[in-house]
């Protein structure tokens, strides 16, 4: 995977200090592995991904990009998750409780704010996606200027 | 205030791309289609918005989406390093 470092561009940083690659690959590994024994979530998983280790990379990647700005990720979720016709907005209510569990128990606080905020509103842009939902599609409005 | 109408839904979307890979087709003047509608998700940092038929000259970022009507002349330009994709509706 390409994976250019964060210092080829001094504009990219972390958004946080505490947030550094070791701490992201922890709560991946923390989280899926959550996700898996989880009752709700893991057999959703379980019907999809039999080797854990590529799908854990892409996360990882994907929460390098957003968290430190390091362009790891290349990929296309929303297509990946409308495939998913079992999932419903309950599923990620679910999926948020235990990030947000996963990330206070693996992060220093300011680091595991971050990851929630953006986890939330990465989840609200899928669902909005997903399901239309009106509520969202009005979160989707241009504030007036 | 506009929204995007009921009864349509997102049919197509962009990779992630960032200020490094985004095509050079968004940053300069396009226009979406008829009938299509355009949301501008940005995961993390920030994206300049201007359409300047619609006197929209904003800050795209996590916690401002970005509303494309159609047939609007508009361009993004990023703003230091960004992380965004965009979502088509019809």
């Amino acid at each position: 995977m390409q994976a250019p470092s964060a210092a080829a561009n001094p504009l990219r940083h972390a958004l946080h200090p505490d947030i550094d690659e070791a701490l992201i690959e922890r709560l991946v590994r923390h989280f899926y592995h959550r996700v898996r024994d989880d009752a709700v979530l893991g057999p959703v998983f379980a019907r999809r991904i039999e080797d854990w280790e590529p799908h854990l990379a892409t996360m990882m990647a994907f929460w390098s990009s957003v968290t430190r700005m390091t362009g790891r990720y290349k990929g296309n979720p929303v297509p990946k998750h409308k495939a998913l016709s079992e999932v419903t907005p309950a599923h990620f209510e679910r999926w948020l409780a235990l990030f947000r569990e996963s990330a206070e128990e693996v992060c220093p606080p300011g680091a595991a704010a971050l990851f929630v905020d953006r986890a939330e509103r990465i989840a609200q842009s899928l669902q909005l996606s997903m399901f239309g939902l009106p509520e969202l599609r009005a979160a989707a409005r241009p504030t007036p200027s | 205030m506009t929204a995007i109408p009921s009864g349509l839904t997102a049919y197509k979307t962009t990779p992630v791309f960032t200020e490094e890979t985004v095509p050079a087709g968004l940053t300069s003047e396009h226009r979406t289609k008829a009938g299509v509608w355009g949301v501008i998700h940005v995961l993390s940092g920030s994206l300049r918005f201007r359409a300047p038929d619609r006197q929209e000259d904003k800050l795209l970022s996590p916690e401002v989406k970005g509303l494309v009507e159609p047939e609007v002349t508009h361009w993004v330009t990023p703003q230091g390093p960004v992380c965004f994709f965009i979502e088509f509706w019809r």
